[in-house]
């Protein structure tokens, strides 16, 4: 298999665990959030979209969404983690390092590979 | 004083560079129409002092939006002493139009290439001496956001004042059928003598282009007959062709070389304007700024909410004058000190959305929100005063004079106050941190934002649909270029609109809380020193209100709290912490602890605060903006809608078995 086609499909992958994810939340199977667990779907949606778009078309664009919107939440939930354990530090909050990770850090790491990629092959473009 | 002016194409860096120039700090964004009114500035160069000005984006000498109407008129009527035009280095063609325009008014122009940085960057090399023989003004590259060239176009300025010349001006030759017109009008004004123009031949060229402002000046005159023969849109159309046709064969000449190459900006594009995807990307980008917002600054608020508990402890426990410790107890560290915990959220919402605006991404959501709201009767260039609304309602509603047509702009005006400015972040961010847990808070304060576009979007289609009939006028916007925001200027952004939440609190919301706390601990004997707040004055003026809430099932004291909103949001925050006297406990706990909301009283409060009355400030730019009835028109409705609104979500929850 190309290293394209590998991409795509991994892409895809993303996606599908980003709609669990979304349903979990949702339905309150993981913490319970309506609304981030739609905006977990939305995210599902263009790494969907982006895998189909580069499967057939090689059209990358989608998929670099895809990454960046993984990386903004990610980085949101890193760092509402980190400001409450500094609540926690000064004793008002309780602190539970797993509660805390939530599933849009896990899902950030998962998408890496895909991070990597993209930001190889953006590296190299003009603004 | 010598006067130089600031002009130049939308968004090409024009308050950067004054902001260089003169060592101010004025709003710059990367969007067309940050600046939307003159400003003033000076520097001292040579010994002479050199005031600046700085001017709304125009591409051409017809205007039709009051910002674009006041940068014309100042170059028109004032005649500065010197017109800097700003152009972008990388957009060389579009931008020597307006130059051609100022070189034959009869302007002193110095020309800036400015954002030569992003020029070389993308491999373009422009010739700046061939530029300087080709239009016989002086050009100077520059890159406003770091200061290089700053210097060159200083000394450039001043030798243009001193009336040192560039070689030969260009004069542009528009063929022998416009000459001959131009001629005979020129004729005609010999007879009739227009002062305060450039020149003759400036007016005639405006007369042939069919420039209403000046054209208007003609009719009452008694050669209007002999003037209105020569019109010809034919020949209108020939004027405007020859310049475009001239500035691409300047263009060519002056352009060494010009690589094209597939962009990161054609990729971002695909998604952010993807005409499905493009709104959900938004609103999902929107979430995570407001969680930002909410949930990283809540370590900073609680410090701040405990050092201003343990500042009133001690002064109660030290001061043993009882009113003197009352009042710097209950009176300043809980009532101002409930204001200052919202520093943090603020200026992390400022920081959000200054990468927002920076990054290029603003003009963008306007774009893909165009299709949505042109069919609820709002035009697309309303969506950037709702996101500049955001932040505040004043340069929101300023906001809205880029756009020409007038129903279109009192209309974005109007249904501005909806939008959830960052003054009422405080009062939702209390109160559902009061009443809801965890994540909900987070998503109770999004869908209060959600909610004021919601409502705006509606009531556009209300006032479309009774007050304003006709169409949406079409509209362009030019998309500016994505940069990487950067984290010091979006500190500094930060800091320029952050501030003025931190001066409001040392000013007035301090008096406010002052006239609170004095009300709510006299007469001293009765209330026994505060601790019977129904004994008080303000419960007396509470009872009087009491009823207007009572259905909404809020208590007087936070019915009360909402008339200190009509000065300025927080005010409302700063009111309920100073009624609480939350000195021990910090503000968010008290008032959990208060039972003053349930989770639903306190939703449809939050509701209340977004719609219910445009503040002091938001009123008097409306004034300002628009006729007095439109304005007394937003605040009946705003009025009337915040009742209806908070009722419904009662009714609704009830319905649900909330309580
Ligand atoms: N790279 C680079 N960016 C620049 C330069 N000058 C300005 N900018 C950026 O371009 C954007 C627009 O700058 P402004 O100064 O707001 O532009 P303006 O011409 O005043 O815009 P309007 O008031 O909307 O007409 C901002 O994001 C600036 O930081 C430059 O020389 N180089
Ligand atoms: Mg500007």
């Amino acid at each position: 298999m190309s290293e394209d086609k590998v991409s795509g499909i991994y892409a895809l992958f993303v996606g599908l665990l980003y709609m669990v994810a979304a349903v979990g939340e949702i339905a309150g199977f993981l913490q319970r959030d309506l609304i981030g667990g739609v905006m977990l779907m939305v995210i599902s949606v263009v790494y969907i979209y982006g895998a189909k778009r580069f499967l057939q078309k090689k059209d990358f664009a989608f998929i670099v969404g895809g990454v960046f919107l993984s990386v903004i939440y990610g980085l949101l939930y890193l760092s509402i983690a980190f400001a409450n354990y500094l609540e926690y530090l000064m004793g008002v909050k309780d602190f539970l390092l797993l509660r805390e990770l939530r599933i849009e850090i896990w899902l950030m790491l998962v998408s890496s590979p895909l991070i990597y990629k993209v930001w190889k092959d953006i590296r190299k473009l003009k603004w | 004083m010598k006067v130089v002016a600031i002009v130049g194409n939308p968004n090409v860096g024009k308050t950067e560079l004054f902001n260089r120039l003169t060592g101010l700090n004025q709003h710059v964004g990367n969007w067309p129409g940050v600046t939307v009114e003159k400003k003033e500035g000076k520097y001292s160069y040579g010994g002479e002092e050199i005031n600046v000005i700085d001017l709304p984006g125009i591409y051409g000498f017809t205007t039709r939006s009051i910002d674009e109407k006041i940068a014309k008129n100042f170059i028109v009527k004032n005649r500065p002493d010197v017109v800097v035009d700003v152009i972008d280095s990388t957009n060389l063609e579009r931008n020597l139009y307006l130059a051609l325009l100022l070189i034959e008014s009869g302007a002193n122009v110095v020309i800036a290439l400015n954002m030569w940085d992003i020029a070389k960057e993308r491999g373009m090399e422009i010739d700046v001496r061939r530029f300087e023989g080709l239009l016989g003004v002086p050009v100077v590259p520059t890159v406003a956001t770091t200061g290089e060239g700053i210097e060159e176009l200083k000394k450039a300025i001043f030798r243009a004042l001193k009336g040192k010349k560039k070689g030969k001006k260009i004069k542009i030759d528009y063929g022998h059928e416009v000459e001959e017109k131009i001629k005979h009008i020129e004729k005609i004004l010999e007879r009739c003598r227009k002062d305060g123009y450039p020149s003759p031949r400036w007016v005639a060229l405006r007369i042939l282009e069919e420039d209403e402002d000046i054209l208007s000046e003609f009719r009452k005159g008694n050669y209007w007959k002999d003037i209105e023969k020569l019109l010809d849109e034919r020949i209108a159309g020939k004027i405007v062709e020859k310049r475009y046709e001239l500035c691409s064969k300047l263009a060519a000449e002056i352009i060494k070389e010009k690589k094209e190459v597939k962009t990161l900006t054609d990729i971002l594009d695909e998604i952010f304007l993807h005409k499905v995807l493009g709104i959900p990307i938004f609103m999902a980008i929107l979430y995570a700024m407001f969680q930002f917002t909410f949930s990283f600054s809540a370590p900073f608020s609680d410090g701040i909410s405990l050092f201003f508990s343990w500042l009133g402890n001690i002064a109660k426990s030290n001061i043993s004058n009882e009113v003197l410790a009352s009042f710097v107890a209950d009176g300043i560290c809980a009532g101002l000190g409930s204001v200052l915990v919202f520093v943090p959220p603020i200026f992390c919402l400022f920081f959000a959305l200054s990468i927002l605006e920076d990054s290029g991404y603003l003009a963008r959501v306007a774009f893909v929100m165009e299709k949505i709201l042109s069919k609820f009767g709002l035009h697309g260039k309303s969506f950037i005063p709702i996101l500049v609304g955001f932040g505040c309602n004043v340069p929101g509603i300023m906001a809205a004079r880029t756009i020409e047509n007038e129903s279109d702009r009192i209309i974005t005006i109007m249904i501005n106050p909806l939008i959830s400015c960052s003054a009422r972040l405080p009062v939702y961010a209390l109160i559902a941190g009061a009443v809801f847990h965890g994540y909900t808070a987070g998503a109770a304060i999004y869908s209060m934002y959600v909610l004021g576009i919601t409502l705006a979007v509606l009531m556009a289609l209300l006032l479309r649909k009774l007050l304003f009939k006709g169409e949406v006028s079409p509209f362009i916007l030019e998309l500016p270029r994505y940069t990487k925001p950067k984290l010091s200027t979006s500190i500094i952004h930060m800091w320029n609109r952050g501030k003025w939440f931190l001066i409001k609190a040392g000013t007035f919301i301090f008096i406010v809380v002052i006239i609170i706390w004095f009300l709510s601990v006299f007469p001293w004997e009765a209330t026994n020193g505060g601790k019977i707040i129904e004994n008080s004055y303000i419960a007396m003026f509470g009872r009087i209100v009491e009823p207007v809430f009572k259905p909404l099932g809020w208590s007087w004291q936070a019915g009360t709290a909402l008339f200190f909103g009509f000065l300025a949001k927080e005010s409302i925050v700063g009111a309920i912490g100073a009624l609480l006297g939350a000195e021990g406990e910090g503000v968010y706990n008290a008032l959990a602890n208060s039972n003053w909301f349930t989770p639903l009283t306190g939703f449809a409060y939050m509701a209340f605060v977004l719609i219910y009355f445009p503040c002091v400030a938001t009123l008097s730019v409306m004034l300002r903006e628009m006729k007095l009835k439109y304005t007394l028109l937003t605040v009946a409705y705003t009025v009337l809608l915040a009742f209806a609104v908070a009722f419904m979500i009662e009714f609704i929850g009830h319905l649900f078995g909330l309580s």
